[in-house]
């Protein structure tokens, strides 16, 4: 399965590269990455139906999280990909918000990495 | 007012009594032709003298005739005849030309006469020295003179009745009126004893004026028509007479009689002295103060006017001068004519200055005091207030004296007065003089005691007044300093408030950015932790090339540990710095750094506040940008501002906006010769032109009240000119802002 992770923070990558290093090592998890909403919406034109679950933050500069959110929703029907928010900020209104839009989890930072293992498990299967 | 027509009046008296009958100056130059005795032409030629000053009026002529008279009589020895000549000199010259001659020329007289035992030249010259104007103000002399001429008259069995009237006139001029009255009613039943007509009307008259100066203005009309009776033969005195029955008149209120016997003084001096031209300046001066008083401007100004002229250029009195010029000031004043006003009140003022005429003094300094105080010349004003006051103090003084004096007179007058007069011998008359002179003496001094504690209680007050506004003063100036110490904690109190703000405005994405890096610490050690476990899995398992690559990992972990562990410090340093009171240290600092650093600071923190907040930001910093020399928070300070107003304003757009609308900030560094330039831009709504020269003046916002203390960028401002740079705006409506520091490098 593969999953496409985007965060402003660049170290990010190298973080979720050796949280998962198991999972890469046996090929039951792909990750990609994109440092903005913008980069993302790229990669997914480009590698179309590739990436079947999406991890972003919300609190990016330019496209927001939200935002890449509603796009992803809005444009890919068949099938829609999963989107995970990922975000700082746990308050209500963004949590509605994300699941308005059609967010399939909600995840606050710092990320407990147990419990998304778990959950990107379950998806996979 | 009368001093000098009664002056003139009395020589009359004097003269006639003293050299007896005046001749037609013809048959008295057919004599001086025809005589060759020398005795006979210098008798004949001092009575042409007389004639010509007296009846004439001519002073040139009779001074003239009196020399040539002097010069043979000194010749030829005549000892008597060369006196007489000495004190008719000195009476012109008193009158006409030198005060100082004339008192040389009656000394010389006066010890002639004593030497040689003359006693009706010493009589005589004692009389002039009396009618003189210095005579006249010198209190003491005037009374050893009297005495002197009562004694001598009293040795040699003369005549005394004319120097009884010298002193009553005296008498009167000092404002003792009593006395001058005891003396003129014995004087008046002497003459009607001798039947001397001309006397009697010269006593009435001069009884009438001094019931004038007493204010009993009925007993003085009373006198003055007893007086006038006798006019149609003395035409001189009869002018007089009208004059001061106008002006009397004029006292009782009786305005349409004042008037008619004005317009008759005046047709009698016409007709006295020949035309209108020739009229005495007296007349005219009295008239003029008359129609004056009655209203009657034009005639006044005419007749003050001419009386003027007359004293100015026909004959020199210093009294009637006086009186002229201030009734032309005053005129003139009452008229609105400020500058004429002025300029007849100094002509006044000097001479009365010059002779101690208080009562001009006083008014002539008054009207020239309003003068300065209306043209706020201060100086000059309070200069003249402090004449006009010094002339009103001894004059306060001398009115308050006659008014008691008046008093006793009002007692005496409930006797008959003739019979009381009659009754009064010397040692009576020694001792009233005495009684007079203590009662003087008394109120002198309590009018001095009175005037030194009203001087004492002015100077008390006034420097009361200046205590009470140095008071106000020092209260206003310390309220003023209070003031200005309260402003400038106020001032130090909203810069600091304004750091509190914007440091409240950076809380969150201070809290953002430290979570941030705190969380990859975190992520980092405890994914390093479990690195190290699968490390000594491979070493035990003898896979050493893949335990080396763990330990790759390990170490790049401890990198991003340790840069994220900076990071997180960084942070909290710069908000301990950003809040801090005292003033920054400049230190070489990395502006691209800087301005990365603020810009997350301020993007972070506008997201945790407004969550739909978003925008694009970009940067272009300048690699080749060295550390220049700045106060980090200072700058760091300014850029949150310029970077919080530039999101400020493209949220605001874009709440405004379509979708379509791409909000823009960013911040580029760049070097340029000696200088950094950091240009913070949006692609906002832009500055309308007409506020750009406003934004940064303190308390300037265009945000909603309670958005924004409109310090910022005023306190920003401060800061980039602390540091020697320049920060400008350029905005064009709807097309975004730019704000450009320029910093030295």
């Amino acid at each position: 399965m593969k999953v496409l992770v985007v965060d402003d923070e660049t170290d990010v990558k190298i973080l979720f590269e050796q949280k998962f290093r198991k999972e890469i090592k046996s090929g039951e998890l792909e990750f990609a990455f994109a440092f903005s909403g913008e980069e993302a919406l790229r990669f997914m034109k480009v590698n179309e139906h590739e990436a079947v679950l999406i991890l972003s933050d919300i609190n990016m500069p330019g496209m927001s999280g939200l935002e890449l959110l509603k796009h992803i929703k809005e444009k890919y029907e068949k099938p829609p990909p999963v989107v995970m928010m990922i975000t700082a900020y746990g308050d209500d209104e963004n949590y509605n918000e994300a699941m308005k839009l059609g967010a399939d989890d909600f995840l606050t930072k710092p990320v407990d990495f147990i419990n998304l293992k778990e959950k990107l498990k379950s998806k996979s299967v | 007012m009368k001093k000098i027509s009664w002056s003139l009046l009395m020589m009359l008296l004097v003269l006639m009594k003293v050299n007896g009958q005046d001749h037609k100056s013809d048959s008295l130059k057919s004599v001086l032709i025809k005589s060759s005795s020398d005795s006979v032409k210098v008798a004949t030629l001092l009575k042409l003298g007389f004639y010509y000053q007296r009846t004439l009026q001519k002073n040139d002529t009779a001074f003239l005739i009196y020399q040539s008279a002097l010069a043979i009589a000194r010749k030829k020895g005549f000892l008597k005849q060369e006196i007489v000549c000495l004190g008719q000199l000195a009476l012109v010259h008193s009158k006409y030309l030198s005060e100082d001659t004339a008192h040389l020329l009656l000394a010389e007289a006066l010890n002639k006469s004593r030497q040689n035992h003359f006693a009706d030249q010493e009589i005589a010259g004692l009389g002039i020295y009396i009618s003189t104007e210095s005579g006249f103000f010198n209190k003491d002399s005037f009374f050893t003179y009297f005495d002197r001429m009562l004694s001598i008259s009293r040795e040699n069995k003369l005549d005394s009745l004319a120097f009884m009237g010298r002193f009553a006139q005296s008498a009167t001029d000092m404002g003792n009126y009593p006395k001058a009255l005891q003396v003129l009613f014995v004087i008046l039943h002497a003459n009607e004893e001798k039947k001397d007509s001309e006397a009697i009307e010269n006593t009435l008259y001069m009884i009438a004026h001094t019931y004038v100066q007493t204010n009993d203005i009925k007993r003085a009309i009373e006198y003055f028509y007893k007086a006038k009776n006798y006019g149609d033969t003395y035409p001189f005195i009869n002018i007089f007479i009208h004059d001061d029955l106008a002006n009397a008149y004029l006292l009782q209120g009786q305005n349409d009689s004042a008037s008619h016997y004005a317009y008759l003084s005046y047709k009698l001096a016409v007709k006295f002295y020949g035309s209108e031209d020739k009229v005495y300046g007296g007349v005219l001066n009295d008239l003029g103060m008359i129609y004056d008083q009655l209203g009657k401007d034009s005639l006044a100004i005419d007749y003050l006017r001419r009386s003027y002229v007359y004293f100015t250029t026909v004959e020199t009195q210093y009294q009637n001068y006086c009186i002229t010029t201030i009734g032309l000031a005053r005129y003139f004043n009452k008229k609105g004519m400020a500058d004429s006003c002025l300029k007849y009140a100094k002509l006044s003022l000097g001479t009365a200055l010059d002779k101690g005429f208080l009562p001009t003094i006083s008014e002539a300094s008054g009207l020239i005091t309003a003068y300065y105080q209306k043209n706020h010349n201060t100086d000059s004003a309070y200069h003249y207030q402090q004449i006009g006051f010094e002339a009103y103090k001894t004059l306060y003084n001398d009115e308050s004296s006659r008014q008691i004096q008046n008093m006793a007179l009002a007692e005496q007058q409930r006797e008959d007065d003739i019979a009381l007069a009659k009754k009064i011998s010397d040692d009576q008359f020694a001792a009233k003089l005495r009684l007079y002179g203590l009662m003087t003496l008394g109120i002198v001094a309590t009018l001095i005691g009175i005037i030194v504690y009203r001087n004492n209680r002015r100077k008390q007050k006034s420097y009361d007044l200046l205590k009470k506004q140095k008071q106000e003063i020092d209260l206003q100036k310390s309220k003023l300093e209070s003031s200005i110490k309260e402003l400038q904690t106020t001032q130090s109190q909203l810069i600091q408030s304004e750091k509190m703000a914007s440091l409240g405005e950076l809380t969150a994405g201070i809290a953002h950015e430290i979570q941030n890096p705190l969380n990859f610490v975190n992520n980092f050690s405890e994914v390093s932790t479990e690195l190290v476990d699968e490390m000594n899995e491979e070493i035990s398992k003898g896979n050493l090339e893949d335990a080396k690559e763990i330990a790759n990992d390990l170490k790049q972990n401890l990198e991003k540990i340790n840069h994220h562990g900076k990071r997180a410090g960084e942070i909290v340093k710069g908000m301990l710095q950003h809040s801090r009171k005292s003033e920054g240290q400049k230190e070489p600092t990395d502006i691209n750094a800087l301005c990365d650093e603020y810009l997350r600071l301020a993007y972070h923190g506008l997201r945790a506040r407004d969550k739909n907040f978003n925008a694009n930001i970009k940067t272009e910093f300048d690699e080749s940008l060295t550390k220049i020399n700045v106060v980090p928070q200072d700058i760091g300070r300014v850029l949150l501002n310029l970077f919080n107003n530039a999101f400020y304003a493209v949220n605001e757009k874009k709440k405004l906006s379509a979708n379509s609308y791409q909000p823009i900030a960013s911040v580029t560094t760049k070097k340029s010769d000696n200088h950094v330039i950091i240009t913070v831009s949006d692609n906002g709504n832009g500055i309308p032109e007409k506020i750009q020269d406003k934004i940064f003046q303190p308390f300037f916002t265009t945000k909603p009240t309670g958005s924004g203390t409109g310090l910022g960028l005023s306190l920003s401002y401060d800061i980039v000119k602390a540091h020697g740079g320049e920060i400008k705006v350029e905005s064009k409506v709807g097309g975004g802002t730019e704000l450009i520091i320029q910093l030295p490098a």
